[in-house]
């Protein structure tokens, strides 16, 4: 299953973002911190959006809306 | 596959790389600060106890004082022995902009050097050593302040680096 790998994508970037932003706060950079994880989430939604379309068109046929 | 896995060691190889000379190029501002204030004392006790010409001054600094900044007193003097008609002031200029290259000072640091050429070899001695106690003040004070800067972002940059390198490659797998 080809889906699988987006899952392990968004996992190794969430725990990537989250040390980052453990870094830049340690430092007292809480801007950037904040603007790392802003940029991690739009990644992370970028590549789902597709599936999300995909899910809501699912749900619509199966209670035929 | 293969070609995906020398990608990744590259990305991997250069951000690492760009992290540690982030991290670095504060202390290597501060080694640069450290070696010119040192280069501005020998001058002060050349001009005030033994009273030597300001080209036999500059190269006995250079003798004494680490590379790149030794670089620009023996320039400063070889110009001089040269007797093109300059000033001073514009020799210092062109001594510190032929090795500007080398250094690792922002726009800040060269700006006070050049304003330091202006009285260099100009009216007395006093003149002279007041303004180059001036400038070793700023560049005190610019020590005092990178040794703050560096124990914080040292570690950040380098961290840093390394964790942008990893998100760009798995981005991009």
């Amino acid at each position: 299953m080809p889906e699988i790998n987006v899952v392990f994508q968004i996992a190794a970037v969430g725990i990537l973002v989250a040390v980052l932003n453990q870094v830049l706060n340690s430092v007292g950079r809480q801007e950037q911190a904040t603007m790392t994880s802003l940029a991690g989430v739009v990644i992370v939604l970028f590549w789902i959006v597709k599936n999300i379309s995909e899910l809501f068109s699912t749900v619509q046929t199966l209670f035929q809306l | 596959m293969i070609i995906k896995i020398t990608g990744i060691c590259l990305i991997m190889f250069s951000s690492t790389l760009i992290g540690l000379y982030y991290s670095n190029r504060d202390f290597f501002r501060q080694n640069d600060l450290k070696e010119i204030k040192k280069a501005l004392l020998i001058l002060m006790s050349e001009i005030d106890y033994c009273l030597t010409p300001l080209p036999l001054a500059m190269r006995n600094i250079s003798t004494r004082i680490n590379n790149p900044i030794s670089k620009i007193f023996l320039n400063c003097s070889d110009i001089i022995s040269q007797n093109t008609n300059k000033s001073m002031n514009e020799i210092w200029k062109e001594s510190i902009d032929n090795n500007k290259k080398e250094l690792y000072l922002n726009e800040e640091d060269i700006g006070y050097l050049y304003s330091f050429g202006k009285t260099l070899g100009y009216l007395d001695k006093g003149l002279q050593i007041n303004n180059i106690s001036i400038t070793v003040k700023y560049i005190e004070e610019k020590i005092n302040e990178l040794n703050e800067s560096i124990t914080k972002n040292k570690k950040l940059y380098q961290s840093a680096g390394i964790l942008c390198g990893l998100i760009i490659c798995i981005v991009l797998i």
